[in-house]
């Protein structure tokens, strides 16, 4: 094997191909690091101003309001508070969800689900390229190289006419040349991808834990189904410009032409309710309220909230701010039940996409390493339940206040609640299984041709 | 030693070889004549193993090199690149020098061990192929039409060459069309026509163009 792995070392170091490919690659990981850096010192600096831009607010409530001693109301309605979800260090590689989805949402006191749903949940042309992360770069970029370089170790000899002396040095037949040849190429795009995670390390100050090098091994494994492809591919073809041409089509079809066609799969099997439809929904309620009685909508919000009933009427003709909150619960409440599909077909589209990743390698290790970075779907739907929870903690902050007819003075914001702990979302649990099992599924058909063929 | 006894091969039903039964000891080359697909190139197949036979036995005894019709070799490798490769392939770690060695045994000129195979003639890349059947110590050398586009000098140089292997002790088994070349090279030839083997006899005292008159009347 030595012996082989030094003849074929020779050989590649002086094909031009060979540096202009891993040279590239090289490049192409040096810009994805770049660009993630920009994206979390962007996402930083987002989250790092939020205090600063509350405390703005505050202010500026202050300075208009504290005067006349307004309505506690009247203060919540100009109110707005941050709720964020910080990334985890390694969501610079792979930025799943997390550039299309919010990962800071203002909210106030109204209806919460007109205001979840404010942006889109992807980008449909990103969705299908993905980003320029390094996730990219070693789930697709680096498989494409492995793909170039090793789709003819055999044809290529065969074209040559050096298979049948190459076969006639003994020691073990053409599928030993085919593995060392293609293990040789591995090491190579391994190099260069561990290279760049190492150089992401130390730009992005990546902490040297287990949690880190699992993300660089998940990527790394994420390269086994293309090797074993490549292996049938560099064993079954004749010519060098058939195993090229093969090459290409496995690659157009896997990374573009496989998630393309899960993706409307999914979308057809499991509609999900857009979010603008959420928001149209509870918007109509809430418009329709203010013309109908408002003491039968008052009373459906007190049913949900029996702690409320010292406050049991609202008057029909004057405006209060206890009916006008109420009645965005109300809306709220009006949707549920399209919140609830929307979660449960999100999660459902999700889990589904999960498992027809495996037709897929590319698609395979981009949802274990969003998955393992805490930016796929699940960190985002997360980021919604702290939105959720955290207007809940408003409302039963404020809503006694409201309730009670306060009046706010000077200082009063000081006791506004303040969105705490914010944690980046959890990695999910880390499953090298399906690479390995995917590799183990395609390699039987890595049979070489006989030499003459 | 080579030896095939009784081998049949058919390719869909077309027979190409029927019942061959062939020897070449150690120490002699056997020249195998024949027409255009007469068996030949099928035969060396067989011996390498890349074909399994229909029926019949082939042993090869001792370390088979195999000099196909156009030697191929890496070419953004030099001669001594590809020498020590591949006889590192088969086992065998040379030196430098022991490879420059080998390769001035084989008349490669000096100047040209270190140069990219892909300027060398055809002839320089069956001497590098030689070469590299010496540091496999190969014992059973075949050749397939190894004469083809050599002038008459790289030709004679092969002569002495495999002449010089035959009395170190190697077996030979070449096929050619080249009668002059079969007449001052082998020891003893086998005509084959239409898969049969239709003749067999010693070289010694023949010339060509006698070598000529018993091949057409074989055939």
């Amino acid at each position: 094997m030595k012996a082989l792995w030094h003849l074929d070392w020779l050989r590649l170091r002086r094909q031009a191909a060979t540096w202009f490919l891993l040279g590239g690659l090289f490049l192409a990981g040096l810009t994805a690091i770049y660009l993630g850096k920009k994206f979390q010192e962007q996402q930083q600096a987002e989250i790092s101003r939020l205090d600063a831009q509350f405390q703005a607010q505050c202010d500026r409530l202050e300075h208009r309001y504290h005067e006349k001693g307004e309505h506690s109301g009247y203060w919540s309605y100009y109110s707005f508070y941050p709720v964020h979800q910080p990334p985890r260090p390694l969501a610079a590689l792979s930025w799943g969800l997390r550039d299309v989805a919010p990962f800071v949402t203002w909210v106030r006191l109204l209806g919460l689900e007109q205001q979840l749903y404010e942006s889109s949940l992807a980008n449909p042309l990103l969705q299908s390229l993905g980003q320029f992360d390094l996730a990219f770069v070693l789930g697709v970029l680096a498989p494409l190289v492995l793909l170039l370089l090793g789709h003819d170790v055999l044809s290529r000899d065969r074209q040559l006419g050096v298979l049948p002396l190459l076969a006639a040095q003994g020691g073990g037949g053409l599928l030993r040349v085919l593995i060392a040849r293609l293990l040789l190429r591995l090491v190579l795009v391994v190099i260069v991808c561990s290279v760049l995670f190492g150089i992401a390390m130390i730009v992005l100050k990546l902490p040297a834990s287990l949690d880190t090098f699992a993300w660089l091994f998940i990527a790394l494994l994420g390269l086994l189904p293309w090797l074993a492809l490549t292996a049938v591919i560099a064993a079954r073809s004749r010519s060098a410009t058939g195993s090229l041409a093969a090459a290409m089509t496995t690659f157009v079809c896997l990374v573009l032409l496989m998630p393309a066609l899960v993706n409307l799969t999914l979308s057809t099997l499991f509609p999900v309710p857009e979010g603008l439809e959420l928001t149209v929904r509870q918007r109509q309620v809430m418009h329709d309220g203010w013309d109908q009685p408002r003491q039968p909508n008052f009373d459906l919000y007190l049913t949900q909230h029996p702690a409320h009933r010292q406050w049991p009427t609202v008057p029909e003709k004057d405006f209060t701010w206890r009916w006008y909150y109420a009645m965005h619960e109300v809306a709220d409440r009006s949707v549920a039940e399209l919140v609830n599909q929307h979660t449960q077909h999100l999660r459902q589209r999700h889990a589904w996409s999960q498992r027809l990743a495996w037709l897929s390698p590319p698609a395979l290790t981009q949802s274990l390493l969003s998955g393992h970075s805490g930016t796929d779907l699940d960190a985002h739907l997360l980021h919604l339940e702290t939105t959720r929870n955290f207007h809940s903690q408003l409302k039963a902050h404020f809503f006694p206040l409201i309730f009670a007819e306060t009046h706010f003075t000077a200082g009063a914001t000081k006791s506004f609640p303040r969105f705490q702990n914010a944690a980046p979302a959890p990695a999910a649990p880390l499953n090298p299984l399906p690479p390995f099992l995917l590799a183990l599924l395609i390699l039987p058909f890595a049979r070489p041709r006989p030499v003459l063929s | 030693m080579i030896q095939l006894q009784n081998v049949s091969k058919a390719f869909a039903a077309r027979p190409v070889l029927q019942d061959l039964s062939l020897q070449v000891d150690r120490g002699r080359i056997l020249g195998l004549l024949g027409g255009n697909g007469a068996g030949k190139t099928t035969t060396l197949n067989l011996i390498l193993g890349f074909l399994q036979p229909d029926s019949g036995t082939i042993r090869v005894t001792g370390e088979t090199a195999y000099f196909p019709e156009n030697v191929a070799l890496y070419p953004e490798l030099s001669g001594l690149e590809n020498l020590r490769a591949f006889a590192a392939l088969a086992g065998r770690d040379l030196s430098a020098p022991e490879g420059e060695a080998l390769l001035a045994r084989v008349k490669l000129p000096a100047e040209a061990m270190h140069r990219r195979l892909a300027s060398y003639s055809k002839g320089m890349r069956q001497r590098v192929a030689i070469a590299i059947a010496l540091a496999r110590q190969a014992q059973v050398f075949l050749l397939d039409e190894p004469t083809t586009g050599l002038d008459p000098a790289a030709v004679q140089d092969l002569a002495t060459l495999l002449r010089q292997l035959a009395q170190d002790g190697a077996a030979i088994l070449l096929t050619t069309h080249d009668l002059w070349h079969l007449s001052i090279d082998s020891d003893e030839v086998a005509i084959l026509s239409s898969g049969r083997l239709v003749d067999r006899f010693e070289v010694a005292g023949q010339d060509a163009a006698q070598l000529a008159q018993r091949y057409l009347q074989a055939r």
